[in-house]
């Protein structure tokens, strides 16, 4: 059976927050769906207050972390704005992280740079990879080639994520660890169906 | 009113309020003036401490003053859009207006032009906002707006500064720290 989790949203939130275990079958089907892994991986380890701008490849995530009880979630009108408004939840005790698309994370370099590194705050971002797997916009090239060197030549650590969202795990420990900006790239393969 | 007017202004009124403070010399005005756990000093980034400010504001319940400016507001005018959307009662924006980028050699903004702040905040969403042009209005306003709860915007028609600030003497780690420390005890 699968599971579309828009148009069984509402079956889905109440399965990731019952802890029912009335049709397990469906549950696990649920809960194997990547979006589904990440943000429990996120509700583990205490993220609680993000920012979003869409991208078509994770607009399922960015629904169900929009209607998660636990974390304050707010759409931004560029990457950069959203950089601030986690800096700030981060001075007021909060675990903040980013879910946007890749091209915004270029956006956001200087303020990752002068803000986030300088100030020694922690941030996760998920950035939608784009331009990387089977790209079909042309635009989305350029930046998307040369986004991991960016990353490098600024020493802002990151990983992309293909396949398994366990791996997550290990950018949020060291999330944890750094106080530094962590980025994370989520391929579109990670979305496709098995 | 010179922007060193206005923030005395403001640094005299404040009790325990948060304060953010613009990059470059409004910062430094602000810590020259009255130097606190409670302020956070930007650094860099120009153009984000209304987002920082919208960040603090939705976290925790105590007061957010920003103390912004219009070169720093029009290079991010869509913070604007989302601070009216989010609409926290606790946050204060004071946008101290010279129609110049006032750190980098009083080069002209649109602020200085066509551009009118305070109204590009309403058409944003902003339900209450000021416009004030001496020291004294400066005071009432934001007595009244320190007073009550909602989100306020105060458009500051200030003159360009002629002379310069001294340097912040904190390491970035130092004011996110003591910030931090202060919020929290």
């Amino acid at each position: 059976m699968k599971v579309n989790t828009t148009a069984d949203e509402k079956q889905t939130i109440q399965l990731l927050h019952s802890g029912s275990h009335n049709d397990r079958c469906l549950r696990d089907q649920v809960f194997s769906q990547p979006e589904i892994r990440i943000l429990r991986i996120l509700r583990k380890f205490g993220y609680d207050f993000g920012v979003t701008l869409p991208c078509n490849k994770i607009k399922k995530l960015i629904d169900l972390v929009e209607k998660e009880p636990s974390m304050k979630v707010i759409p931004v009108t560029r990457e950069e704005e959203g950089v601030g408004i986690c800096a700030g939840a981060y001075l007021a005790g909060k675990k903040p992280f980013m879910l946007i698309q890749s091209s915004g994370l270029g956006n956001s370099l200087n303020a990752l740079a002068s803000l986030i590194k300088t100030f020694e705050i922690p941030l996760l971002v998920l950035a939608s990879y784009r331009g990387y797997y089977e790209e079909k916009i042309q635009a989305q090239i350029p930046l998307g080639n040369a986004l991991p060197r960016m990353l490098d030549a600024l020493e802002i650590p990151f990983m992309i994520l293909k396949k398994d969202c366990k791996e997550l795990e290990k950018a949020c420990e060291a999330n944890i660890d750094d106080q530094a900006p962590f980025a994370v790239f989520l391929s579109p393969e990670l979305f496709e169906d098995v | 009113m010179y922007r060193s007017d206005a923030v005395r202004v403001v640094m005299e009124q404040i009790e325990d309020e948060l304060i953010v403070s613009n990059i470059g010399d409004p910062s430094k005005e602000v810590y020259h003036t009255r130097d606190r756990a409670r302020n956070f000093y930007m650094l860099g980034s120009f153009g984000l401490v209304s987002s920082i400010s919208l960040g603090l504001a939705l976290s925790q319940e105590e007061k957010v003053v920003c103390i912004d400016g219009d070169g720093s507001l029009l290079t991010n005018l869509g913070s604007l859009a989302t601070i009216a959307n989010q609409e926290p009662d606790n946050l204060i924006l004071i946008a101290l207006d010279n129609g110049c980028y006032g750190s980098t050699g009083n080069q002209k903004t649109y602020a200085s032009g066509l551009t009118d702040l305070e109204g590009v905040a309403k058409s944003c969403g902003f339900k209450r906002t000021h416009k004030v042009r001496d020291q004294f209005e400066l005071s009432n306003v934001l007595n009244t707006c320190l007073k009550n709860s909602g989100l306020c915007f105060i458009h500051v028609i200030i003159e360009p500064n002629i002379s310069k600030s001294n340097n912040i003497l904190l390491d970035p780690v130092t004011i996110k720290n003591r910030f931090m420390k202060s919020l929290h005890a």
